[in-house]
């Protein structure tokens, strides 16, 4: 289908309404960059959607009491990427900002959309001839993977290059559902799941992240990998923050997107807390990295490829901030 | 609550104008612009966000129509090409002047893109420039003068004063209505009433099929008109491009050859054809075992591809001349280059469109409005496939919003001619991208090997050449790929001893066919990267063993053409010296600090023959006085490339009149003479001559009607022409006076004999670029930072229009090296192809030589594929000079970069 079907279209300027609209079966609708591609392709079909682009709550980067800072969900990802307070206390949130797709989508796309972004397969994002063509697969109508045909499992690729750089920043996720509001640690927002990556209740909001003030001395980056200058989905995507005491690791963590279904904070860090950032140290975290990648044939890079690049975007984000 | 849903209409602010639209809220901008509100300005070229060709602003800021929905926009202002406002118009201005416009397709979606930009920062860095353009592709211009068009907006271009029109920078004739968003391509203008067509295409690659009952499908339809399948084409359901080999289906007769292919299509009305879900069409596929690739193909996989051709080899070229194996046994160094290259897609900007209308006279036509490049091949083919008489069709091409080579064959048209004819109504359609990618043709995948045997001074001896070309599922212009590689394949040089074979390849990919070189850009990396080898081997400068073998006047080639003039492949190196030796000691002096980035130098060379090979390829130009002023009546489509204003420049030269007082009337089959296609860079040259004599031809029976002499001035004094002699003032009332000059001009070539010697060219185009790159040894990532071209146009028409051809040709050739790919049922959309954007590209200098070919109009001859040749091979040059080994699987992608450097580092250790 080439067209756009038909949806009811809402524009609620309040949470409340905006959960109500979505309680009766609304899609959130915010940048509109990833799911009204998606819509046009016969991948999503909802009847309605729900604009969120009036609901003033979800707008603004504010200072939080505390010295952290508030993003609201529908913040644009433009404006993350020229904050100046993002810039000075958490640049790998603003490097990433600034590395999604060209101009126009950072524009338009939101924080919400982009956290919320669906996984991505070269057997997915692709119109409905192509798909039907290719017998469908697992994710969408149909009943196989290409990817891994042996399985049972979606592998598509969480592809958005916010959350990892969120992720080493210690963010937490303000939910607003049925049940009223909540907060949690951004992690889990997502499951490791390409059919289903969002742990998200139906109807379920995201409202906005939460960013604690910066420890002393931490300095954070974002790398990514990609073909083309501008437009492209990372290939592979690393955020690394980490603060130095005299050339001793006192905090450190890593996170990396476009490899899993999930963006994925790297488990095995504390480890080397305490250690010099030497050679050594960035060997072992580089191959913390490369074994928590799991890159598969979702896209038409090879994954043998994303996954040795995970490793070297690791190496030179940590010679980079601990230079 | 604000619901939008209660509202059957969308209140919109467009252009300062208030809509009341009856469109429902989820109808996305784009269509709410193009098909609601006329404003036709607003491109789509993917509907997917990824070409940015609907840039439009909301608020003040760019966004892509096709990822908005109309309900999103209510309350806010929405700003599209057609607006009028100062900065916006101060931009055309810019992009018209500096040539920032080529085909004009991605024109307004860059326009607006600088028109936000330009609000909120009026002096933009370069950097901030290219990073507001990063979302907008376009496929002609290289980006280059883009960028500088913003960069200078409001400055005044320096344009040289009126005088002399051949040489200056004259702004495109045809350029205002693309700046202005006005212009129409083949998606914009349609008759009110028009039905909307459908194309259904097989998801195989191979299969038979039988269709079931069409009827009830159609009854169970309303709003569905018909449904055409084979058994509707009136005439010959079998087309092609040569007279002799028509093996191409208009719509599949129970077998499909290539995924993508045309089975049925639906006619109605549009929404009703949209909604259609094919998989519930009564076909029934049986697929069968495709050949995929070259190597399946070869082995005859699944069984031959077409009857007749039971190796699936479709056609052979051959050139032979000495002894080859002697040469080898005399040389001093023998190296080898190979490669393998995969399908390229054209990626214009615009898919195919546009529509048909049955016109019932005393003798019925069928007008046929479309984008195309051969308007009277179209016209000859449609008669076939219509069973009518040529005079029957009339093709009349819209702007072509890039072609390339792609819209030389037919697309939209027959299906379109069909179904007007047989419904009795207007019928039109866009082709989606996915559609235009799956269905039209692409650049030769090809396997090749170059062999190079050179003297002690590197003096090129012998070369042994074998290329296979994968022609995919039809013929169409691979027949041409196989015989113009052999003339080329040893590149711009001298050599005693030469064997260049080339076999075109059926398989079940998609056709190969026509795209801007004709298989010598392929070609050219095996030969360029051997030639990089014996150089190293006998450690020659690589600038310095090419100006050793270059072709000079005087020099034979080697289907044994002595070469009388304009060689000016070795000024193309002089020039390119310096810059060449300053770039080693950059890479060097970077290369010595170490690290991850290694830096490397790369050139390549390359000549290219224009017009078509040993054939008759006459163009025909008519000039004519009349009430209407002057006016250049000319049958050669200008693409976005430019002729239109090149031929004025040459035609108000011939007259000795300025540019402005030329009117032109192209393109239209029922208006103009055949001038050929728009392909093998043949227009400026044949075409050029061809209008160069129709002026001089009216020019003398102006003087002849004023009786004056030949070196009377002409000036059009409002509704009259003043021919001025000394003491003569004559006055010629243009109401009065009906004169017309004609030209043509078909270059001399002779037939080649079996071992390809002969004179298949009348000219030659010649040039060199160098390329500066650094490759990420970690990520495998190239950026390439420089490249320097030096080009032999024989003379500069127009500097503007050379130079984009230029950074555009460049543009493609760098997507060749590094990063176009197309994978038949897997990179159909403009996301996982990928085309350079703004970001992509490097710094450009360009020298512009100017070795006067005696037959080209003042001299000129073509530019148009000479410019992408030379790039990749100096761009994979420099990737095996930085990293000290070769690619041999292009594109270069960050895979495979690092395992060519894996690769090395094993047989190094070795
Ligand atoms: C050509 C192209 C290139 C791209 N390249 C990149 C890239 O390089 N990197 C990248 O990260 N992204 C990329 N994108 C994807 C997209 O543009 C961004 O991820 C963007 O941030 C998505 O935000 P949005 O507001 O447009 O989301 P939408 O499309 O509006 O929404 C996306 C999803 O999130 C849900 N959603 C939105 N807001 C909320 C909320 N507050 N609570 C709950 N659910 C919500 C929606 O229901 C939907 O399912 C690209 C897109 C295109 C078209
Ligand atoms: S990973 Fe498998 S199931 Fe998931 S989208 Fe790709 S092909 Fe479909
Ligand atoms: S048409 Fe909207 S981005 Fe291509
Ligand atoms: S001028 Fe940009 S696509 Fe043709």
């Amino acid at each position: 289908m080439e067209y756009l079907p038909e949806f009811t279209l809402h524009r609620p300027t309040t949470i409340e309404d905006a959960l109500a609209h979505a309680d009766e079966g609304g899609r959130y609708l915010a940048g509109g960059t990833d799911l009204l591609v998606n819509t046009r392709r016969g991948i999503e079909r909802p009847g309605a959607m729900v604009d969120l682009a009036l609901v003033g709550e979800l707008g603004g980067i504010e200072d939080t009491d505390k010295g952290g800072l508030r993003l609201g969900a529908g913040v644009r990802l433009e404006d993350i990427a020229g904050d100046a307070r993002l810039g000075a206390r958490y640049p790998a949130v603003a490097e990433a900002a600034a590395a999604v797709a060209g101009p126009t989508h950072r524009r338009a796309g939101t924080l919400g959309g982009n956290l919320c972004l669906d996984t991505r397969c070269l057997y997915y994002n692709q119109s409905e001839w192509w798909r039907s063509s290719n017998d469908f697969c697992l994710k969408h109508q149909g009943t196989v993977c290409h990817v891994a045909p042996k399985g049972s499992r979606c592998f598509a690729a969480y592809s958005g290059d916010v959350a990892p750089a969120l992720l080493v920043s210690g963010a937490e996720v303000e939910i607003a559902g049925a049940e009223g509001r909540r907060r949690a640690p951004l992690g889990e927002l997502w499951r490791d799941d390409g059919l289903d990556h969002l742990t998200l209740a139906s109807g379920d909001l995201v409202v906005a992240v939460h960013l604690p003030a910066p420890i002393a001395d931490l300095a954070s980056g974002y790398e990514k990998a990609r073909v083309r200058g501008s437009i492209d989905f990372p290939l592979a995507g690393v955020a690394l923050s980490l603060a130095l005491d005299d050339g001793v690791i006192h905090h450190l963590a890593l996170a990396l997107t476009g490899v899993n279904p999930s963006p994925r904070l790297v488990t095995g860090t504390e480890a080397l807390i305490g250690n010099r950032l030497d050679d050594e140290a960035i060997l072992a975290l580089r191959d913390l990295a490369r074994t928590q990648a799991r890159p598969m044939r979702t896209t038409t890079i090879k994954p043998w490829y994303r996954r040795r690049v995970v490793g070297a975007l690791t190496t030179r984000l940590a010679r980079r901030l601990g230079a | 609550m604000n619901d939008v849903s209660a509202r059957p209409r969308l209140q919109l602010a467009v252009n300062g104008e208030r809509h009341d639209i009856p469109a429902p809220a989820e109808e996305r901008l784009s269509r709410i612009l193009r098909d609601r509100l006329g404003l036709t300005g607003t491109k789509v070229g993917c509907d997917a966000g990824d070409c940015g060709a609907c840039t439009v602003l909301v608020d003040g800021e760019q966004v892509c129509a096709c990822l908005v929905a109309g309900g999103q926009v209510v309350g806010r202002e929405v700003l599209t090409v057609e607006a009028r406002d100062p900065v916006l118009d101060r931009l055309k201005e810019s992009f018209l002047t500096r040539g920032a416009a080529q085909c004009g397709i991605c024109t307004p979606g860059m326009l607006m893109a600088a028109r936000a930009l330009l609000e909120s920062t009026p002096a933009p860095s370069r950097a901030q420039v290219e990073d507001a353009l990063g979302g907008v592709l376009c496929r002609c211009t290289g980006y280059v003068k883009i960028v500088e068009a913003v960069l200078e907006a409001g400055t005044i271009s320096e344009i040289p004063a009126a005088g002399e029109a051949v040489g200056g920078r004259l702004a495109k004739v045809d350029g205002a209505g693309k700046v202005a968003g006005t212009e129409a391509f083949g998606a914009d203008r349609a008759p009110a009433d028009a039905l909307w067509l459908r194309v259904v295409r097989s998801p195989h690659d191979r299969a038979r099929f039988t269709v079931g009952d069409l009827d009830g499908f159609l009854r169970a339809h309303p709003g569905l008109e018909r449904i055409l399948s084979v058994a509707d084409v009136p005439g010959s359901n079998a087309h092609g491009v040569y007279p002799d080999l028509k093996d191409q289906q208009v719509l599949a007769d129970g077998l499909v050859r290539h995924r993508g292919e045309a089975v049925l299509a639906l006619v109605g009305a549009r929404e009703a054809v949209e909604a259609i879900d094919v998989d519930r069409l009564p076909i029934d596929w049986r697929p069968e075992t495709p050949a995929l690739g070259l190597a399946a193909a070869l082995a005859v996989r699944g069984g031959p591809v077409h009857e007749g051709h039971a190796d699936n080899v479709l056609a052979r070229g051959r050139l032979v001349k000495g002894d080859v194996e002697a040469g080898f046994a005399g040389a001093a160094a023998i190296a080898e280059g190979r490669v393998e290259t995969a399908f390229v897609e054209h990626a214009y900007i615009e898919p195919e469109a546009g529509f048909a209308v049955r016109v019932d006279g005393a003798v019925p036509e069928i007008h046929i409005t479309a984008c195309t490049q051969s308007p009277y091949m179209d016209r000859d083919s449609v008669a076939g496939i219509m069973g009518l008489a040529p005079e029957q069709v009339r093709i009349i091409p819209t702007a072509c919003g890039g072609g390339f080579g792609g819209k030389l064959d037919l697309s939209v048209q027959p299906l379109l001619a069909i179904a007007a004819w047989l419904t009795g109504r207007p019928v039109r359609c866009a082709w989606t991208r996915p559609e235009s990618m799956a269905a039209s043709p692409k650049r030769h995948p090809t396997r090749i090997r170059a062999r190079l045997g050179v003297d002690g001074e590197g003096r090129m001896q012998a070369f042994d050449f074998e290329g296979d070309f994968d022609t995919g599922a039809y013929a169409s212009w691979g027949p041409t790929v196989t015989g113009r590689v052999p003339v080329h394949a040893t590149g711009p040089y001298r050599v005693a001893h030469v064997r260049n074979l080339t076999r075109g390849i059926y398989s079940n990919g998609p056709p190969a066919g026509a795209f801007r070189g004709f298989g010598v850009p392929q070609a050219a990396i095996a030969q360029e990267a051997a030639l990089d080898a014996v150089a190293a081997e006998l450690g020659l400068d690589r600038l310095e063993i090419r100006r050793r073998n270059a072709l000079r006047a005087g020099d034979e080639t080697s289907s044994g053409q002595v070469l009388s003039a304009s060689c000016g492949l070795v000024a193309c190196l002089d020039a390119l010296a310096p810059g060449w030796q300053a770039m080693l000691a950059r890479v060097d002096a970077a290369n010595a600090a170490g690290g991850a980035i290694r830096h490397g130098a790369g050139i390549g060379c390359m000549w290219y023959g224009c017009g078509n090979t040993s054939m008759s390829n006459p163009s025909i130009m008519r000039v004519t006085l009349d009430a209407a002023g002057i006016t250049l009546h000319s049958g050669a489509v200008d693409i976005g490339q430019g002729v239109n204003t090149i031929l004025t420049q040459i035609v108000a030269d011939a007259l000795r009149l300025p540019a402005g007082a030329i009117a032109m009337v192209t393109g239209d089959t029922g208006l103009t003479a055949d001038a050929g296609k728009t392909s093998a860079s043949r227009q400026t040259f044949i075409s050029g001559k061809a209008a160069e004599l129709a002026a001089l031809d009216l020019r003398r029976r102006i003087l002849s009607q004023a009786n004056a002499g030949a070196d009377a001035t002409l000036r059009l004094d409002g509704a009259a022409l003043m021919v001025e002699e000394g003491e003569l003032r004559r006055a010629l009332p243009l109401d009065e006076i009906r004169l017309e000059g004609a030209g043509s001009f078909d270059p001399p070539t002779t037939a080649l004999d079996a071992d390809g010697q002969g004179v298949p060219y009348a000219t030659y185009g010649f040039a060199a670029q160098i390329a500066e790159v650094s490759v990420d040894r970690e990520l495998g990532t190239v950026k390439v930072h420089r490249i320097a071209a030096a080009h032999d146009v024989g003379r500069t028409v127009n500097p503007t229009q050379v130079e984009g051809q230029i950074q555009g040709g460049i543009a493609q050739g760098l997507g060749l090296a590094l990063m176009e790919e197309y994978l038949p049922g897997r990179t159909e959309n403009l996301h996982d192809y990928l085309i350079p954007t703004v970001g992509d590209m490097p710094e450009i200098e360009i020298h512009l030589i100017e070795d006067p070919e005696p037959l080209g109009p003042s001299g000129a001859k073509g530019i148009g594929e000479p410019a992408l040749i030379p790039t990749a091979p100096a761009i994979l040059g420099a990737i095996a000079h930085a990293i000290g080994a070769p690619i041999t699987r292009v594109p270069a992608l960050p895979h495979r970069v690092l395992e060519t450097i894996r690769r090395a580092e094993q047989e190094r250790a070795t």
